[in-house]
């Protein structure tokens, strides 16, 4: 644990995100500072619409803030063009979705490789195959992920997320559309993965059982940390 | 580095496999524009590699310049200039015995060496069977000459007997049986008229005694092509040019190109419009292709793909489909260009044949101008697909609209939705509408020049006689080049014609070269018109215009002068004109000749003069064009006759009774057949050219107008088809909100009829008006076109536009119809 609060790999700073204007002025971020340490699994609940997936798009530069900054793995991201922020995503970033988000015409080893293929690297073979076995996916390589069910689409997409070994792992709802049962599975393995690699997470989850399983949990409505 | 081209190939490669039905559009799109592309370049290049090898055959030669009596050190000084490629030689041998059974030409015996032979006559020859002769009692006789001689089926090999005159005697001429060595195809005589020339052997030519320095010339070639006056000049100093030594330069070479400027515009535009609307059809399958796709696309981003990489991508497919597409668009193109070449050049009228050119920039050009179309084409979605924002993407769930507030209150009703539907995304709707509308208004167009030229009002302002004879010895191109002038009518063959069965009318126009008194207080108006008309800019003293005031004195039939007293106000004395009293001066303005009353004419040929008075004006170029700085001077037959006792005849018309035509055309064939120095015009091979013209015309025009309207075609179906696919949920949402299947229905179909009524105001009016547009300006190059609304083409367009709209969107909603409400409102792509 000391390690942890020592390296500090994800910073927001007074984040704010304001959509239309006057008299329908919405703030979906209103002032967030949030630190996140190397390996430590935090977990954001809040009601539907009270900002969560905005925050989470902002931490992964997908969006830009009206205000504030945020730093991942000591960069800033509001200072980078689109093109260096994708490769900056692709390389510090890996996220995992409701709706998994597969590309559906690259097979489950593709997919997996997708980030590290992209940036021109040459994949860490025995990472991706240590990680494809702990996930459970050797026999499913080769299939498309539309032939794939939603617990095994979701295991891909950590994979995928972990196979550039990122600075952090963003899950907007990963069990959202999965069944109580495959639910438990898919945490344990994203648990059990993020813990063996040393990883950091961030997940927005409603779900109270799951935010438990963090070593953290963020409160946020109306766009600010309640708790 | 590999590796990142290697997975955004993959998933170029991959994204393409998945979008068949878009791929097939596309590809469609590629393979016509390159079709219609490569067909232009092609005609373009045949046309002007027939052109340069009708100007090769008719010169006989590719050399360009000739240095006759060129002596034997010459020659060797020649063969080592450096600015000098080739040098050929060749000289007469002696001229051909014409007996009685050949008919009339001048045929001279011919050396040439064998660099002339191969480098630089050959090429001018088509269908050369055999080779040049070797023995000495060989010859190599052009196809024409053999016909004129009465041989039709020439066979290598042959025994010829032939009488000739060897070197220069014209006394006493020789037998000698020849042997066919080779014969071909010479097309120097049409130019030339009957004179060609008889190739003989080597040691032939030498028994005549005759030399290259005596009666020959050496033909040149230099390295740079472009500077020939420059050249000869300084031939001249380096070979030392004696006073009766000629450097000619052949003919071809003198001119300079100057309308090709506006052909190449012309070739221009159309490239540019046909790559247009291809480039309208890819444009929008793209654009729609990417929009659908923009989940995939915001995901790939979202994982990381670069902006620069999806760019790539989308680029990636287009050149992939460009692949398939432009091949095969060049091999349609290349397999329809046998028929489409000669068919348009026909046009043209290449009197030595039509060259079907496969140059390789056919090609090259149109492949290159379909991949740039292709690209740009796709340019602009790759850039949509770079700048998609990850977060947007991940919200997208099918069309939208930018609008932000809509005025109203019935938009409830399925019309009223169907209206705001077509408009929603704007761009697309323009450029469906744009791409329909070319098409149809180029048919349009194509339509109404074809059934605009009406064939009876050509030939009324065309052909004035049912034939028209005329001797070309006489033209001034002929006499330009120093030919001598032939009294082709002569008094035998006047009478064979006069005997034309069912002849009413028989007409002939003499003309005579004359000198006329220049008399600058009477005259200067004419020749200030003169010099603004033939560009003549320096100040030119009242000596030197005299030095050169000489025209035609022609000779009409007073039946002429009648018709010009019944369509002109000004009346001319009949009987003063037949009596030689007045004369006529041809022009279009009188008013350059108010202080003109009488002319003084002087016939040098006979030596012969007259004055006459003027008596009225015949227009400018009536019968006859050309001339020098007088104005050409109509008088009687009579008057003429007075002066010059036998004139020469140049034209003859004729007019024969109704339905007699065909059978005096046949006559008249056997009376002049190929005879080259009397040319021949007649209603009825006109009407049957133009008609073959007008035949032509349709098939190409009408084939690129189908093509263009086939692309707004399918631009119209990929928009609507792919339009209601990605409304699914929209569509299932209203489904769910109480909208029956058949309001649904209804909806679609009324925008398609929307489309479909859009495309009809705009051509109805804009394109109407775009018709005529064109039409005023094709009337300008052919005034005997009459407009012509082509009603019934117009209807059955449509007809077809309006049953398409009407189908397609109809088939679209049935496709959908498979899932169930339940699965579409679900499904999320």
């Amino acid at each position: 644990m000391l390690s942890k609060e020592s390296e500090i790999v994800l910073r927001a700073n007074g984040l704010m995100k304001y959509y239309g204007a006057e008299p329908n002025l919405v703030k979906a971020l209103d002032g967030i500072d949030l630190t996140v340490s190397k390996g430590e699994f935090v977990s954001v609940v809040g009601t539907s619409g009270s900002g969560k997936t905005t925050l989470l798009h902002m931490l992964g530069g997908l969006d830009a803030p009206t205000a504030g900054s945020v730093e991942v793995g000591g960069k800033e991201l509001s200072k980078m063009n689109d093109e260096a922020l994708a490769v900056f995503r692709r390389r510090n970033v890996g996220f995992i979705f409701q709706n998994y988000n597969l590309v559906p015409v690259l097979n489950v080893y593709e997919n997996i490789t997708l980030p590290v293929e992209l940036d021109g690297k040459t994949p860490d073979r025995a990472f991706i195959d240590e990680v494809i076995q702990m996930l459970g996916l050797t026999k499913k390589l080769q299939n498309l992920p539309n032939n794939l069910s939603g617990g095994q689409q979701q295991r891909v997409a950590i994979a995928r997320a972990l196979s550039a070994k990122p600075a952090v792992i963003l899950a907007d709802e990963p069990t959202g559309n999965l069944d109580s049962g495959t639910s438990r599975d898919v945490m344990a393995l994203l648990k059990s993965t993020s813990e063996k690699f040393n990883q950091t997470i961030v997940m927005i989850t409603h779900n109270q059982e799951i935010a438990r399983l963090a070593d953290r949990s963020i409160h946020i409505e109306d766009g600010r940390i309640v708790a | 580095m590999k590796q990142k081209n290697n997975i955004v190939k993959k998933l170029t490669r991959r994204t393409l496999v998945a979008n068949r039905p878009r791929n097939r559009t596309i590809i469609a799109a590629i393979v016509l524009t390159t079709l219609l592309l490569s067909s232009v370049f092609s005609v373009g290049m045949s046309y002007l590699e027939s052109v340069q090898a009708q100007q090769v055959r008719l010169m006989g030669t590719t050399a360009q310049v000739a240095v006759t009596h060129a002596t034997t050190e010459q020659v060797e000084k020649l063969q080592n200039l450096s600015y000098v490629q080739s040098v050929g030689l060749q000289h007469n041998v002696g001229a051909l015995k014409i007996t009685s059974d050949m008919k009339d030409m001048t045929i001279s015996l011919h050396w040439y060496d064998q660099t002339e032979w191969e480098t630089f006559r050959k090429p001018a020859y088509a269908n050369v069977m055999g080779n040049y002769p070797e023995q000495e009692n060989e010859i190599m006789v052009p196809l024409w000459i053999l016909q004129n001689m009465g041989i039709d089926n020439p066979q290598i090999g042959m025994e010829m007997p032939l009488a000739f005159y060897l070197g220069d005697e014209r006394g006493v001429s020789q037998t000698k049986t020849f042997v066919l060595s080779g014969y071909c195809t010479d097309y120097s005589h049409i130019r030339t008229g009957n004179i060609g020339s008889i190739l003989v052997s080597e040691t032939f030519a030498e028994q005549s005694g005759n030399t290259v320095e005596k009666d020959g010339a050496a033909s040149v070639t230099y390295n740079d092509s472009k500077n020939i006056d420059r050249y000869n000049e300084r031939l001249k100093q380096d070979l030392v040019i004696t006073e009766d030594q000629q450097v000619r330069t052949v003919p071809m070479y003198d001119a300079s190109g100057k309308s090709g400027f506006i052909t190449a515009l012309a070739f221009t535009a159309v490239i540019l419009f046909l790559m247009l609307t291809g480039y309208l059809l890819i444009y929008n399958v793209f654009y729609i292709s990417v929009s659908k796709d923009i989940r995939f696309y915001g995901l790939l981003k979202i994982v990381g793909t670069a902006p620069r990489q999806l760019r790539k991508m989308v680029i990636g497919q287009a050149l992939l489909l460009a692949a398939i597409g432009i091949p095969a668009g060049l091999a349609v193109g290349a397999a329809m260009s046998f028929a489409a070449v000669p068919m348009a050049l026909n046009m043209a009228n290449l009197e030595t044949g039509v060259i079907v050119s496969f140059h390789p920039a056919i090609f090259i050009g149109a492949a290159l101008f379909a991949l740039i179309t292709t690209v740009l084409g796709a340019a602009k979605s790759a850039r949509t697909a770079a700048k998609i924002s990850p977060v947007e993407a991940l919200r997208y769930t099918g069309a939208h609209s930018r609008r932000i507030r809509q005025h109203g209150t019935s938009g409830g009703s399925p019309l009223w939705m169907a209206w705001r539907n077509i408009f929603r995304d704007r761009k697309r709707t323009a450029i469906v509408l744009l791409s329909l509308f070319l098409g149809i208004t180029t048919f349009m167009v194509v339509t109404t020049l074809v059934s605009s030229m009406n064939t009876d009002h050509y030939i009324a302002s065309y052909v004035q006689n049912d034939f028209i004879l005329k001797n070309n010895t006489l033209e001034s191109i002929a006499t330009a080049y120093g030919k001598a002038e032939k009294q082709k009518f002569d008094a035998p063959l006047l009478a064979k014609l006069k005997n034309i069965s069912g002849i009413t009318n028989f007409h002939t126009t003499s003309i005579e070269k004359m000198c006329m008194t220049y008399d600058s207080a009477k005259l200067s108006k004419h020749i200030n018109w003169f010099c603004k008309k033939f560009n003549v800019e320096e100040e030119l003293t009242d000596q030197q215009i005299q030095d050169n005031f000489w025209g035609y004195l022609i000779g009409l039939d007073s039946s002429y002068i009648e018709a010009f007293n019944q369509t002109s106000d000004m009346t001319i004395d009949v009987d003063a004109f037949e009596d030689g009293d007045i004369a006529l001066i041809g022009t279009n303005d009188p008013e350059l000749y108010t202080d003109v009353t009488e002319m003084d004419i002087f016939i040098s040929s006979a030596g012969t003069s007259k004055q006459f008075a003027l008596g009225g004006f015949a227009p400018f170029g009536f019968q006859y064009a050309g001339g020098g700085m007088a104005p050409n001077i109509y008088v009687s037959e009579a008057a003429l006759q007075a002066l010059v006792s036998v004139p020469k005849i140049y034209k003859v018309n004729i007019d024969v009774e109704d339905g007699q035509e065909e059978q005096a055309l046949e006559e008249i064939k056997t009376l002049m057949d190929g005879d080259n120095e009397i040319s021949r015009t007649s209603k009825l091979e006109q009407q049957e050219a133009m008609m073959d013209v007008k035949l032509m015309l349709y098939i190409l025009g009408g084939g690129i107008a189908l093509v263009l309207a086939f692309i707004g075609v399918l631009n119209f179906t990929n928009v609507m088809v792919t339009g209601v696919m990605a409304r699914k949920r929209e569509l299932a949402m209203l489904e769910s909100v109480g909208m029956t299947k058949r309001q649904i229905r209804q909806m679609l179909i009324a925008e398609g009829v929307g489309y479909g009524v859009i495309s009809m105001l705009s051509i109805g009016t804009l394109g109407s008006a775009l018709t005529y547009g064109i039409f005023t300006l094709f009337r300008q190059q052919a005034d005997y076109a009459v407009f012509t609304f082509p009603i019934i083409q117009m209807l059955v367009a449509v007809t077809v536009v309006l049953i398409m709209c009407i189908v397609t969107p109809w088939l679209a909603y049935l496709f959908l119809h498979h899932d169930s409400l339940v699965e579409r409102l679900h499904k999320a792509e």
